[in-house]
């Protein structure tokens, strides 16, 4: 089972990259389905992501502050 | 206080909300995984209003929508997959992947099309109600629009032809306190947005509580049927919330934490399955139609995400491009 790979969204049609503003739970922590996991940035908003399953944040990919293009894995949940 | 519905009736109305609430969970997942196309708007704390005005009109009636309509469509019988399709813009979407979560139209089921303009769709839809009459036959027409579209001119066009003309239409102004990142209050002369415009037409002004999903079918009922009857237009205010933001990438931080809190309280869902288990349905028979709602919910995402994207010949269809005129008549 390789997990969950949570991904950077598309906050618009003509935003291709975001931010990691700031990570809510460090490697290792558990984790619930539908919690706040980060907070993530573009030139358009700043919106919180939820965690999309439950169970431990297994690898954080991209760190706080640093900018990936849309669909970057960004992190990897495991049950 | 009118009776209860029938039980049959009540687990519709249950089960309506529930494939709603579950649907749009999904389609803001897809969206986190970049699958849908364009933006979206869901209805989420708005269920109630949908469901219990949709379980109130005919099969032949007409509906209206805004572009937060994902939630009427569903309700009144819409399959969820081609509107998941729609969402992600395959070719097996409700409209060929061409339209998108802002303009879903279901014409087979009198659902006329969801309007991205604000306030475009009253207008539209008292030319339907005109059509009904003018054709003789006894449907009504069902417009949905939001608490900002009661700023808007075409609300007060729209009111006052259909108040004139004594058309068959019901107009139901989904109040969830927000237009766009706005509070309604804010920028509103009276503290109820529609219904205390109603008597600059001549209507009464009619307020129900939209998270209490048998208020809303009430209230709808009486309208729907006094509109049929010849009974010229209604307005109705329907009170609710919007439980997350306005469109896809909106956190709503704008609205105050108690705010929020107080209405995630009032949640319809929840509140409903207590009002059915009060009166001695079985928990069983609920979590039945949660789990079997789960599962058309799966099933729509897996045949949605199964459809081609659509096909460059699409782009020549539905052109009016033949240089006739034969659709003016």
């Amino acid at each position: 089972m390789d997990g969950v790979e949570v991904i950077m969204p598309r906050m618009g049609e003509t935003v291709d990259e975001g931010t990691v503003n700031e990570w809510f739970k460090q490697v290792g922590d558990a984790v619930t389905e539908g919690e706040p996991l980060l907070e993530i940035g573009t030139d358009k908003v700043d919106t919180e992501i939820p965690t999309p399953a439950s169970g431990v944040l297994a690898e954080i990919r991209v760190g706080q502050g640093q900018t990936v293009p849309v669909a970057t894995v960004i992190a990897v949940i495991r049950p | 206080m009118p009776d209860a519905v029938p039980q049959a009736t009540a687990l519709e109305l249950y089960r309506k909300m529930t494939e709603i609430r579950l649907f749009e969970k999904r389609a803001y997942d897809l969206f986190l995984q970049n699958l849908v196309k364009g933006t979206t708007h869901l209805g989420t704390g708005q269920e109630a209003v949908a469901a219990g005005v949709s379980q109130a009109m005919a099969a032949d009636d007409y509906m209206f929508l805004t572009y937060r309509g994902h939630n009427h469509l569903l309700a009144r019988g819409t399959p969820m997959t081609p509107v998941m399709a729609e969402l992600l813009g395959r070719e097996n979407g409700l409209m060929h992947g061409k339209g998108g979560s802002m303009h879903l139209l279901d014409a087979s089921r009198g659902i006329l099309g969801a309007y991205a303009i604000i306030g475009a769709q009253l207008v539209i839809a008292n030319g339907a109600a005109w059509s009904a009459r003018y054709r003789g036959t006894n449907q009504v027409t069902v417009c949905f629009l939001g608490d900002g579209a009661t700023n808007i001119g075409a609300f007060h066009e729209a009111l006052n032809l259909a108040a004139v003309w004594h058309l068959p239409v019901v107009f139901i102004c989904e109040n969830n306190q927000y237009m766009e990142y706005t509070a309604i209050g804010s920028v509103t002369a009276v503290p109820r947005p529609a219904a205390d415009r109603a008597a600059s037409y001549g209507l009464d002004p009619v307020v129900v509580d939209g998270n209490d999903v048998e208020a809303v079918y009430h209230t709808a009922a009486t309208a729907i049927g006094a509109a049929r009857d010849g009974g010229g237009p209604a307005l109705i205010e329907a009170v609710t919330y919007r439980h997350g933001g306005h469109s896809r990438a909106d956190p709503g931080k704008y609205r105050p934490d108690d705010e929020v809190k107080a209405w995630l309280a009032r949640d319809p869902l929840p509140a409903y399955r207590q009002v059915l288990i009060g009166r001695g349905v079985a928990e069983a028979a609920l979590d039945a139609i949660e789990k079997a709602a789960r599962e058309a919910v799966d099933r729509a995402t897996e045949e949605a995400k199964a459809g081609p994207e659509p096909s460059i010949k699409l782009a020549e269809t539905n052109m009016w491009a033949d240089g006739g005129h034969a659709w003016r008549n």
